[in-house]
């Protein structure tokens, strides 16, 4: 059996860190690929070879195949996992790394490319018997065609990018006049992003629960799950934290739908590490959304109930090894979170803010893990994702791993840019949230009032609140200035001056 | 000498020293209220002397945005308060307080709000031009930072001065757009 000896990553940041660790753990040799605004990014530091991609944008670089498919072979590597995002789901990608006799960590070509026709990937599912939600079979290309699908399903429907995912490329439509607007958009945006037009259109399911099974199969026709994640918590389909089990779920169901995912990879031959996707409605209608054929963000949180390394799963399952354990064997072992961390300003609409990390502290102890490509001194390129952490926690049961995870969040301190911290503290400590009383619709009901929540004084010692804001803003002050005596009188001065011109 | 500082609708005077010594036990005023207290600067942690021993504040991230021709800066950290035994949220401004502030703010006239580029990035779209009259909440230009493209609206209405930037150009945190001079 022929082993991966030295595997080039196709990605970047967190990932890409991640993917390095489990190869040195496995004594394979790594190879980054960094573009010029990623020159201080960690993974290259980390990789033990490393090729500089000439450019900065995404498209210059991570998507540029013909520039990675040079490094493919200057590298020797014979190996290229994909992380997830940029190629990840790149059919014609993988086919290259293949054409150059190289293994690409993940599914076959054919499964990717019928998974990621979400068209496809429809018709397919209903011939293997799994449920799917109502909506178009054929590709959406004319007004005409979409205008009388409308009529027949009714609204509010979505419309979606056949080749897209992750969240983009996608529009609610709630009436006939958004209709022609979100088309158009989703359309473009399907060119603009995944270079393929083609659209289609499905009933929109509010208020559902995002339940997803993470499957893994060998090369030998064997599969198993890994049970759920439960990803509901989202803004505009965007995931913003995700656990592992779903308290959606018992025992019973837990086994019936893992079974169903299992099915939908049987039905693309499939091979590696999936993710099959699930919309909820109610207990008793989940439908099949559709199936990610990479490793996703949110899969450390499966890692922490099954102690399973999902990266060490993909590479032994490239090199032709039979999987090691059957489905009874897996055992759901507690609780864990993840929180993404963004550089985003949560109290401003989540608006992204790149820049220098001056300050860094990562949360630290028992049953805390933090995957990132963050250090101080760093500065976040403004050409790439906005996640720049995700903090993992586990619990011996959820109330447990919720305490670990606003534990860990105090500990967080961030300089330089705002994050998501916040935000996810503010969730934690939500009622609803802690009940598990949420669906898809959570963020957009709860945002206002936990964030409003989150900014107020908690009110037992105000005035010493205040204090602590002077006196921070005093130190800066003088650490700005060389003189302090004269510095603090220039402030004086120069308020009093203001006062008197009436400009306040 | 002494400082105001603002919290939502709350004002407070504060009187602190002209230095502050490191980890040093100091004195400082709130209001009318005296504390003992010391600054420790490496961990950004504020001690409050109490008779149950010091309590610690330890801000986990401290942002302090001073622009030039202001003397208002804004201040937004977050930190863990042992009182509540959960994080809490500053958000605020501080300034150096002088005599009879309070009556003139209320009394100044507008001279117009001037605009700071929320982000780093780059400028897609400026959708107004200078002289434009604009109502509040319109779209005055598009910033694109990390895949996203973020609409900066207009706060007040107004009429559009001085605008600094056009399409194209890059943009650091803090920088002019423009001034909305009120009706």
């Amino acid at each position: 059996m022929k082993k991966l000896k030295k595997v080039l990553i196709a990605n970047r940041g967190e990932i890409a860190v991640r993917i390095i660790r489990t190869l040195r753990e496995m004594g394979i040799q790594s190879v980054a690929i960094y573009s010029e605004a990623d020159k201080y990014s960690a993974h290259r530091k980390l990789a033990d070879y490393s090729f500089m991609l000439k450019g900065r944008s995404s498209a210059e670089t991570y998507l540029n195949t013909d520039l990675i498919k040079e490094v493919i072979s200057q590298s020797g590597a014979d190996g290229v996992h994909p992380g997830y995002g940029f190629l990840s789901e790149n059919a014609d990608f993988a086919q290259l790394v293949q054409d150059c006799g190289v293994t690409f960590i993940g599914p076959d070509v054919s499964a990717i490319r019928q998974m990621g026709d979400k068209i496809t990937a429809r018709k397919l599912m209903r011939a293997a018997g799994v449920e799917v939600v109502p909506g178009s079979d054929e590709p959406l290309s004319k007004w005409e065609d979409i205008k009388n699908l409308a009529t027949e399903i009714g609204y509010p429907l979505i419309i979606k990018a056949a080749a897209g995912g992750g969240g983009r490329g996608m529009r609610v439509v709630r009436t006939d006049q958004e209709l022609k607007p979100a088309f158009d958009a989703c359309t473009r945006e399907a060119l603009d992003y995944f270079s393929n037009p083609a659209i289609f259109c499905e009933r929109y399911i509010e208020n559902s629960k995002h339940i997803e099974f993470q499957v893994l199969f060998d090369q030998h026709g064997k599969g198993v799950h890994l049970f759920e994640r439960d990803c509901s918590v989202q803004r505009r389909h965007q995931k913003l934290l995700e656990e592992a089990p779903s308290s959606f779920l018992n025992d019973e169901l837990r086994a019936k739908l893992g079974a169903v995912a299992v099915k939908a990879g049987e039905a693309v031959n499939y091979s590696g590490a999936g993710t099959v996707e699930l919309i909820c409605e109610s207990h008793d209608r989940c439908y099949f959304m559709e199936m990610n054929t990479r490793i996703q963000v949110e899969h450390p949180v499966t890692e922490m109930i099954t102690g399973v390394d999902l990266i060490a799963e993909q590479i032994k399952v490239a090199n032709g090894e039979h999987l090691s354990f059957k489905q009874e064997d897996i055992k759901l072992n507690g609780w864990a979170f993840e929180t993404r961390i963004n550089a985003e300003e949560p109290f401003k609409e989540f608006l992204p803010n790149p820049g220098l990390v001056k300050k860094l502290k990562l949360p630290q102890g028992p049953f805390v893990r933090v995957d990132t490509h963050l250090y101080e001194g760093y500065t976040i390129p403004s050409e790439y994702d906005s996640m720049i952490a995700k903090i993992i926690t586990w619990g011996v049961d959820r109330n447990a791993a919720i305490a670990r995870m606003k534990r860990a969040l105090s500990e967080l301190e961030v300089e330089g840019v705002p994050t998501t911290t916040r935000f996810h503290e503010a969730v934690f400590n939500d009622a609803d949230f802690i009940s598990g009383n949420f669906d898809t619709s959570y963020i957009e009901k709860k945002y206002d009032s936990i964030m409003k929540k989150a900014k107020a004084p908690l009110g037992s010692n105000t005035d010493v609140v205040a204090a602590f804001a002077a006196v921070m803003n005093l130190c800066s002050i003088q650490s700005n200035l060389s003189t302090s005596k004269s510095s603090l009188r220039s402030e004086w001065k120069k308020k009093a001056k203001m006062e008197a011109r009436g400009d306040l | 000498m002494e400082w105001m500082i603002k919290r939502g609708d709350k004002q407070f005077r504060v009187n602190l020293p002209n230095q502050i010594p490191d980890d040093q036990l100091f004195e400082l005023t709130v209001d009318e209220t005296v504390y003992q207290a010391r600054f420790e600067k490496a961990q950004n942690a504020f001690y409050l002397k109490t008779p149950e021993g010091e309590v610690s504040l330890n801000a986990r991230t401290c942002q302090i945005n001073r622009f030039d021709g202001e003397s208002e800066a804004q201040i937004e950290f977050d930190f863990y308060n042992p009182l509540e035994t959960q994080m809490e949220s500053f958000h605020g401004s501080a300034q150096p307080w002088v005599p009879g502030m309070e009556n003139r703010a209320a009394a100044a006239a507008s001279k117009g709000k001037t605009l700071r580029a929320p982000m780093t990035g780059k400028v897609l779209d400026v959708s107004i031009a200078e002289g434009d009259q604009v109502e509040s909440g319109v779209t005055l230009l598009v910033i694109e930072a990390m895949k996203m493209e973020n609409k900066v609206f207009a706060p007040v209405a107004g009429k559009v001065e001085q605008l600094k930037v056009s399409a194209g150009q890059a943009i650091t945190v803090g920088d002019e757009l423009l001034t909305i001079k009120g009706n």
